[in-house]
């Protein structure tokens, strides 16, 4: 059974890279029989848990391919999934800037300038409780400011490349890492507050031994939090202006063209981009608070 | 009244901060204008970049002007009105969504097969920068002729969607077994069941979802503005300040946006504390 399922496996694989790459006519074919033929070898190692998900998703991918197909829909307005595919795979230079672009230098570069920015707030409220009531409301003001409106702000202040959408994740960013590491640091047993006095220990002792480790599960989870709201924002900002590249300006413009099935190309290395750092930060979480159970 | 003097003392040291920072920023770009010769009607360096027509920071003065100049007289080309065009968008389409979302918690909460293919990708789904699908949906409402306000409103509704069914699906379960069993001993009908136990337990959760979901529909309100030919609303004012570059108004309308945004989510908290009116 085994060795079924191996070599089932191995030809849905080949089926798969061999349509995408060489891309014979009706590939479209090809590619679904690949997607099936892998995902049934892949039956048994799959958590049962994931099974509906997955069926729901390949009946609907497959059900729109076939509806789109049978009603003759043009491809240029709805795509039929395949198509988005080949694109994904054509068009992977191009995305692939946009994609250095929007998440490595925008949505990365403004998380760690927002997270960083709101650690050091947040560590200074702590110490400096009425900055807490005093700043906190300015802080949830910013955060809803829509960024279609901040994002122009920026981009006449700092120009229209990377640094202004920047900013503007860091701005997104910043209010719920402030309010989540605020918590954190807040929440200590107050017997080791105790203890640590008793010791003698100075506020930096404190910060470090105390404060810090109880405050590090709230940096995780607001990290959980706003890594998809880095990328929301970017894509977002970029929306407003941008250079000619970025996987926002690539769909705004796409679309303005009625080249659909590049911006579902975009929007699917949007969101490949996106759970990947999601899952990135959940990994790394795992490893730096391996006390934490689970 | 103790807990606004912070507030305000912080709030006052922005404002002294305010034209120390414009200048900072505005006098290189004053400085380097008066040293290509351009034709200036101030002397000073100094004097100029207080006057500048493109601050990259506007002054206080500045700001004020333009927020007049923007905010009066009342037509259909300044501010409010076309705050309030974008402000009904989102409002439209958060009705719209508590619609369509109520029906999809419904059968996610009553289904639990639908529910076992469904919600792993609803939940996935706010993984997804879902906005990025604002441009496609408002693009494709307006092939199929849909015009005027709806196709923002569905724009809003769709990112208000997730998140909100999700809240009603978890808040129509979230109900305590033992009301639940007092409810079977009157020997009320499933309905009555919806109507008088699982309705208000979920009201709590439905309005929290509400609250996490209206900044990001106000957003998509306004890329769906922007994604297509519109002529009302905060989206196409703020493309038609872009291309002039006009610093000012584009601050101007950041802060009308902000003050939409504001007043929805205290909208919201405020339909919370009513909701929150008798109960334990």
């Amino acid at each position: 059974m085994k060795v079924v399922q191996g070599l089932g496996l191995l030809l849905g694989l080949v089926v798969l890279v061999l349509t995408v790459v060489v891309m014979p006519a009706g590939w479209g074919w090809g590619l679904w029989g690949g997607w099936i033929l892998t995902v049934l070898s892949l039956w048994r190692w799959l958590r049962p848990l994931w099974l509906p998900p997955l069926a729901a998703l390949l009946a609907t991918l497959l059900l729109i391919e076939g509806l789109l197909r049978g009603y003759e829909v043009p491809a240029g307005l709805i795509p039929p999934p395949t198509r988005v595919l080949q694109a994904c795979w054509t068009l992977r230079e191009l995305l692939w800037r946009d994609v250095i672009q929007t998440f490595f230098l925008e949505a990365l570069l403004g998380l760690a300038l927002g997270a960083g920015l709101g650690l050091g707030l947040a560590i200074l409220m702590t110490y400096v409780p009425w900055l807490q009531r005093g700043l906190l409301p300015y802080l949830a003001a910013l955060a809803s400011v829509p960024i279609p409106a901040f994002a122009p702000v920026m981009i006449t202040a700092l120009g229209i490349d990377w640094p202004s959408k920047a900013a503007v994740v860091a701005v997104v960013v910043l209010f719920p890492f402030v309010i989540s590491v605020v918590k954190g640091l807040n929440e200590i047993p107050p017997e080791l507050v105790d203890l640590l006095h008793s010791y003698h220990a100075t506020p930096w002792q404190r910060l470090r031994w105390v404060r810090w480790p109880h405050a590090l599960p709230y940096v995780f989870n607001a990290l959980k939090i706003t890594v998809t709201l880095a990328a929301i924002a970017a894509i977002a900002a970029e929306f407003m202006g941008s250079p000619s590249y970025g996987l926002g300006f690539r769909i705004r413009s796409e679309a303005g063209r009625f080249q659909f099935d590049r911006v579902w190309a975009a929007i699917v290395y949007a969101t490949a981009g996106s759970t990947i750092l999601f899952n990135l930060v959940v990994s790394l979480e795992k490893r730096l608070l391996f006390w934490q159970r689970r | 009244m103790g807990r606004w003097i912070p507030v305000v003392i912080v709030g006052g040291g922005l404002l002294l901060v305010w034209p120390a920072v414009a200048m900072l920023v505005n006098y290189p770009v004053a400085a380097a204008r008066l040293a290509q010769g351009a034709q200036l009607t101030c002397e000073t360096a100094w004097r100029c970049a207080q006057e500048l027509n493109r601050p990259i920071i506007p002054f206080p003065g500045q700001l004020w002007s333009g927020f007049l100049a923007l905010s009066w007289p009342l037509t259909t080309s300044t501010l409010p009105y076309n705050a309030l065009y974008t402000a009904a968008e989102t409002v439209a389409g958060l009705l719209l969504a508590l619609g369509v979302g109520s029906l999809t918690g419904g059968v996610l909460a009553f289904s639990p097969a639908f529910e076992r293919m469904v919600l792993p990708w609803l939940v996935a789904s706010q993984n997804v920068p879902i906005i990025a699908l604002a441009p496609v949906i408002a693009v494709l409402l307006g092939q199929f002729g849909v015009q005027g306000l709806l196709p923002k409103a569905i724009v809003s509704a769709y990112i208000a969607f997730f998140p909100l069914s999700i809240g009603i699906a978890r808040g129509l379960r979230q109900v305590d077994p033992l009301q639940l069993d007092l409810m079977r001993t009157y020997s009320s009908s499933p309905w009555q069941v919806l109507l008088w136990l699982r309705i208000p337990a979920a009201l709590p959760m439905i309005v929290t979802s509400l609250k996490v979901s209206v900044t990001m529909a106000l957003v998509g309100a306004m890329i769906a503005e922007i994604s297509i030919v519109s002529f009302a609303g905060l989206g196409p004012m703020i493309l038609g300040r872009l291309q002039f570059s006009d610093t000012t108004g584009l601050w101007v309308i950041m802060i009308y946006a902000a003050g939409i945004g504001i007043l929805m989510v205290q909208g919201i908290r405020l339909l919370e504390q009513l909701l929150r009116v008798g109960r334990p």
